[in-house]
């Protein structure tokens, strides 16, 4: 009996203890349901961002929210000095062998850094077999050029147009370097601008040192207002043609986006936080000129470093930023219209009737997969170059950053060219 | 208020989260119910919100979620309790009935129990149900039910209990449950549950914690079309995708004050849910911290046995931290950068209870709630039908 007394008197203590426990962790709850709910009711929504910048240093790229911070190699990190020093160096003819060319003679900012002819002509006159290449957001290709899978960096691909004979460019040789280097030496307004630009180079007049800067320069023109991106800034509105293009170009049907669906609207893209670069190229069914798939001679794209049948014709896909203005079109030039584009990729690929380059490039057994015929209406079509003139960024030729630093002083003083400088 | 008035209110929902109390032993019960409403709204689907994952509610003119039928059974079988239940139930979401509850309970001893199958992982009250998803269950799952594979053990009484749950992968969306020849737990979620009653006063606690997280964040809030690939070889976190990959824990707490006595009841339920880790994009791999808070109060108040009203406030606060290379535009990519809204919703909710046959109840509802989770505030109003029957086919 006395144990029962016991026994009850313990299971008494017990639950009255849990239930003392229970009250107070019912307390302890609701004090907290208090303060997650004040804290949920007052707080508001926020995302902060802490974007790193490497290589940058003081460099401000003003980049949109959708560009990523581009890759700039350990070697030649962004400056301010270098980029200056660049833009003259880019804008001035004394950087050809004969005093006749700049790089701005086949990089116009008017055409979004291209010339508007169908294939390029370099400083001695001899027509080249490609068509000049936007500079727009070029730091973002991994690859440079149309159709060479092996140059990867700015620098290294500025010994083509500086240094190449076959085609003559800009047609810089050893013989004539001291010379060129010489011209800008003794222009008093790049002593200032190679010091700075290189302050513990004792001698900063080196071609290292003009390819970097021209390098930076390059880096830095990039473009990021047109009304598409407006239209992601929330800052304009697509009219209901280009909305139609824009769903073309991002859907399934019109397909547009497997090679030009990136920001940069192309889909060879490197930036600083990549870590998977793909650098394809492809045959859009230009030619066929032997029914086996062939390009013209000395224009054959990837195939011509490879030597592998399956890179017959295969070139980078440029991006699609200002197409409006890079006219004409293909790695050739030789389509003259963004309608005559549309129409080749509409029907698959392009049909020459006649002449030397007669042959069915929908047949060319090299045709990428992603080239098909695809159903599209004159209407379709007409929306979807509206989108892509929706892609024209028409600040690129106001940029003062971007500008000619000697247009104001030729047009105001003797009355040169605002295009170039002559040396 | 009548009982069965305040278990409609009351319950976490009506068919896809039944209560994990058994049935009278030895029966067999059938549930059918039907569920129908009409939303005049002008969006057809929820806002998205900036969470990584989560994509809209559908708000279409009809919704029919939660409308299915299951059964239940109580038997002692080898000289132990075993309760069995299977539900299938519509989903406004997915727009397809689905498996629910499948779920086999065994009464180990009477204060300890294991459940094993499909059911809720939440251990903690929730919500009523209301026509549209709150906004607690839509930040959080980005659905407006939760139900899970695995095994939950309880110890206690109705009154005080506690809960213990393991779930496989995907407890919760992008929970992984890793290889178990890798020698690591297959555990895509642990839950951690209790819940007490004192007087007129429950109170639960829950904490769920996700060992290893990888979620795809499909990016909803912008009309630019995203590009993308057939290409499965590349079709992977950091390649084409852009994914959260870390972990997660969640704090829920609930509690309801209903006196006996008294026209008015009150609810509130609150959550924080952190998710630490990295964002894995196509453009940069970058640090993050997500917090989603959550908040909501229900205040009823009961005219008769039959008719009643709710008033509903619910809140979430949505923070990101996000650092690194490329922040901004992964940021951007995973839709976390617009989060200049703080979704609000405030509502009223009136039920009427017919009166009708045993083992049957028809309600019906009608809501008008502000919606404060676009820039711009929208009126939704509805009006349903909840029709719900629950015969015991055995014994007759």
């Amino acid at each position: 009996m006395q144990r029962d007394d016991l026994t009850n008197r313990v299971t008494n203590q017990v639950m009255s203890r849990g239930l003392m426990q229970s009250t107070r962790v019912a307390r302890l709850t609701l004090l907290s349901l208090a303060g997650l709910l004040a804290l949920s009711g007052c707080g508001g929504s926020e995302t902060t961002v802490q974007d790193a910048n490497p290589n940058s240093g003081a460099w401000q790229w003003n980049l949109p929210a959708f560009f990523p911070v581009p890759r700039v190699p350990d070697s030649n990190p962004m400056t301010f000095e270098k980029v200056e020093l660049g833009r003259h160096l880019f804008y001035d003819r004394k950087l050809s062998g004969n005093g006749t060319q700049a790089c701005a003679s086949c990089h116009q900012p008017s055409k979004a850094f291209t010339d508007g002819r169908a294939l390029a002509v370099g400083s001695t006159g001899e027509v080249h077999p490609r068509n000049s290449q936007s500079l727009i957001n070029v730091v973002y290709s991994p690859t440079l050029t149309w159709a060479n899978p092996s140059l990867l960096t700015l620098e290294k691909q500025m010994e083509v147009p500086l240094f190449s004979d076959h085609p003559v460019e800009l047609g810089l040789t050893d013989a004539n370097l001291p010379q060129v280097i010489g011209r800008l030496q003794t222009d008093p307004i790049y002593a200032p601008l190679f010091q700075q630009a290189f302050p513990r180079d004792a001698q900063p007049f080196q071609i290292q040192n003009i390819i970097a800067a021209i390098a930076s320069f390059q880096r830095s023109l990039i473009s990021a207002n047109s009304k598409f991106d407006r239209m992601q800034r929330q800052e304009a509105q697509l009219s209901a043609s280009e909305k139609r293009g824009m769903d073309l170009f991002f859907g399934e049907k019109a397909e547009c986006f497997h090679c030009h669906g990136s920001f940069n609207f192309n889909n060879q893209v490197v930036h600083a936080g990549s870590r998977f670069v793909e650098t394809t190229f492809h045959n859009t069914g230009l030619y066929n000129l032997d029914g086996k798939g062939a390009y013209p001679t000395d224009n054959r794209g990837v195939f011509e470093l490879t030597e592998r049948l399956s890179d017959m014709g295969k070139f980078r896909a440029p991006s699609l930023r200002n197409v409006e203005l890079t006219a004409p079109y293909n790695h050739d030039g030789s389509v003259a219209t963004l309608e005559d584009v549309v129409a080749n990729y509409a029907a698959g690929g392009r049909l020459i009737t006649e002449g030397a380059l007669a042959g069915d490039g929908r047949t060319n057994p090299h045709l990428d997969d992603l080239i098909v015929k695809i159903d599209l209406s004159q209407a379709e079509q007409a929306d979807i170059v509206a989108f892509l003139k929706a892609l024209t960024d028409d600040t690129i030729a106001t940029n003062p950053r971007f500008a000619n630093p000697f247009a104001t002083r030729a047009s105001s003083t003797a009355g040169q060219s605002s295009a170039t400088r002559t040396p | 208020m009548p009982l069965a008035l305040a278990a409609l209110l009351a319950s976490p929902a009506l068919l896809a989260h039944p209560n994990l109390e058994p049935t009278a032993q030895g029966a067999v019960q059938a549930t059918l119910q039907l569920d129908v409403r009409r939303l005049n709204v002008d969006s057809q689907t929820s806002a998205s919100l900036p969470l990584a994952g989560v994509a809209p509610l559908r708000q279409d003119d009809w919704l029919y979620g939660r409308s299915g039928f299951g059964l239940r059974s109580n038997r002692t079988l080898y000289g132990q309790n075993i309760d069995v239940e299977a539900a299938w139930a519509y989903s406004d979401q997915e727009q397809k009935l689905l498996a629910d509850h499948i779920r086999l309970g065994w009464q180990i001893q009477p204060q300890l129990r294991i459940d094993l199958g499909r059911m809720n992982p939440l251990p903690a009250e929730q919500p009523a149900t209301w026509p549209v998803a709150d906004l607690l269950m839509q930040g959080l799952l980005g659905d407006d039910h939760w139900h899970a594979d695995g095994a939950m053990l309880q110890y206690g009484t109705t009154a005080q209990r506690l809960r213990v749950g393991a779930f496989r992968a995907p407890a919760y969306r992008g929970g992984q449950g890793q290889d178990a020849g890798q020698n690591i737990s297959n555990v895509a979620l642990w839950s951690l549950g209790a819940n007490t009653t004192y007087r007129d006063v429950n109170v639960s606690a829950g904490l769920l914690h996700v060992p290893d997280l990888i979620r795809e964040s499909t990016r909803d809030n912008s009309d630019v079309p995203l590009p993308h690939t057939h290409d499965t070889d590349i079709s992977a976190c950091g390649r084409s995708l852009t994914c959260v990959d870390g972990n997660a824990n969640l704090v829920w707490l609930g509690s309801r004050w209903k006196p006996t006595e008294s026209a008015f009841s009150v609810a509130g339920y609150a959550m924080w849910r952190q998710e630490r880790g990295v964002i894995n994009g196509v453009n940069g791999l970058v640090d993050y911290q997500g917090d989603l808070y959550g908040g909501l109060v229900d205040v009823g108040y009961a005219w008769t046995d039959r008719l009643s009203m709710t008033v509903r406030a619910e809140t979430l606060s949505i923070q990101h931290e996000i650092k690194g290379l490329n922040a901004r535009v992964v940021a951007r990519d995973a839709g976390l950068l617009d989060n200049d809204v703080t979704p609000k919703r405030f509502g009223v909710l009136f039920s009427y209870a017919l009166p009708v046959m045993a083992q049957q109840r028809v309600t019906l509802n009608a809501a008008v709630i502000e919606d404060q989770t676009r820039p711009e505030s929208e009126l939704i109003s509805s009006i349903g039908l909840v029709w719900r029957a629950e015969p015991t086919l055995w014994p007759r």
